[in-house]
């Protein structure tokens, strides 16, 4: 499997431990402390309920440490675009969606909690379960391959999606995402 | 959508290609990714009902999952054929009694199966249980391409049943074999079947249907 032949890519062991810790406590401090981070939350109706987060200095600075990682597993050069922190909630589903331009590479990345599959509709139309571990990456085409969750059985999970755009690609004028 | 129409001895609408290619493989995909929603079907209803060899297939209940509709690629699909689709609706509307009654519904009730394993099956039964809810019945299908199950086939009858059986063998029987992204219109007091279906036993090659009881609240 490869991200230029499949468009997407499971990537076990993207970051560490300590990452996931300290994403993990960056989440907790802007949920249950109210933490302004320099980015702001968001109502997404995807997940109405369930603590959103769009960008933030600390998820910026995350996402430009992850990008040689994503280039590497991509084989593309990128730009970064933005990023997003959510922890789910109980009967939560995400519908069946595409993204928008700034989100041509994307990257949800598992924090822990109770396990919730991801599934993506592959190239051949087929839909693939995956199953991801704290760590672990998926690295998709967010604006090509639809993808959702059906409802969520447990009690809480946490997710960080990072978003980029090929550099030269139809999507560069995303970098940043300066211009909606 | 393709139409066949069948007047006699009961009237009947078949609809190809009633989603596009792309839904189509979207509800499948959807209902896979279901799984852990459905569970063996129970027939008779309130109090009594139970599961039993009368109907051994699986189901799952959309209409609960989903509080919002348009979560669902299925639930937004049905609802906006129902709603916005003037080519269904003015055929709906225009077709013999009972199911140009579609046209004064305002309610549906929407359910998925999946038959298959070693010939799952419904016996003989009809869907309304009441005069308002439950109208007209719009069966549609959707499995993997090739069809990875046997039998299956929907029979309807104007004879009356009694416990699963055609009281009058004389009647004619109408047997429709399912084909992917095809949907069946019928009365919902209409006596009807679903023969033994086999399938490999993994979900996804199963035959799914969505039931829609269209009706009055």
């Amino acid at each position: 499997m490869t991200f230029s032949k499949d468009g997407f890519l499971i990537v076990r062991n993207l970051i560490t431990s300590e990452e996931i810790e300290r994403l993990n406590i960056h989440l907790s401090d802007r949920v249950e402390k109210g933490v302004d981070d320099g980015g702001y939350t968001v109502t997404c109706p995807q997940a109405v309920g369930s603590p959103s987060f769009y960008g933030g200095d600390l998820m910026k600075s995350f996402q430009v440490d992850l990008l040689p990682r994503i280039e590497d597993n991509s084989k593309l050069d990128l730009y970064k675009t933005y990023s997003f922190a959510r922890t789910y909630k109980k009967d939560d589903i995400l519908a069946m969606h595409r993204d928008r331009p700034a989100c041509e590479v994307s990257v949800t990345i598992d924090l822990g909690g109770d396990k919730w599959p991801i599934w993506i509709l592959d190239r051949y139309e087929n839909p693939v379960k995956v199953d991801l571990n704290p760590g672990d990456g998926l690295l998709y085409r967010g604006c090509e391959l639809s993808h959702w969750r059906s409802k969520f059985k447990g009690d809480k999970h946490s997710q960080v999606f990072v978003h980029y755009v090929e550099k030269g690609g139809p999507n560069a004028w995303a970098k940043d995402d300066i211009v909606k | 959508m393709k139409f066949e129409i069948i007047y006699e001895p009961i009237p009947v609408i078949i609809i190809r290609d009633l989603f596009s290619n792309e839904v189509n493989k979207k509800i499948l995909a959807e209902s896979i990714s279901n799984e852990k929603e459905f569970s063996y079907a129970v027939t008779g209803g309130g109090d009594k009902e139970k599961v039993s060899e009368f109907r051994t297939n699986l189901v799952a209940f959309y209409d609960n999952m989903y509080d919002d509709r348009t979560k669902s690629i299925l639930l937004e699909s049905i609802d906006g054929l129902f709603s916005n689709n003037d080519e269904f609706k003015e055929s709906m509307a225009s077709a013999p009694y009972p199911i140009n009654e579609f046209a004064h519904t305002n309610y549906h009730e929407t359910q998925v199966s999946r038959y298959g394993d070693q010939g799952q099956k419904y016996n003989y039964h009809i869907d309304a249980f009441d005069s308002k809810t439950r109208r007209v019945t719009m069966v549609y299908y959707f499995n993997e391409e090739p069809k990875p199950y046997t039998g299956g086939i929907l029979s309807v009858t104007r004879s009356p049943i009694y416990k699963g059986n055609p009281i009058d063998k004389t009647q004619k029987v109408i047997d429709i074999e399912p084909e992917n992204n095809m949907a069946i219109i019928f009365g919902s007091h209409v006596p009807h079947r679903v023969s033994p279906t086999t399938s490999p036993s993994d979900f996804n090659k199963g035959r799914f249907s969505v039931n829609c009881w269209i009706g009055f609240r």
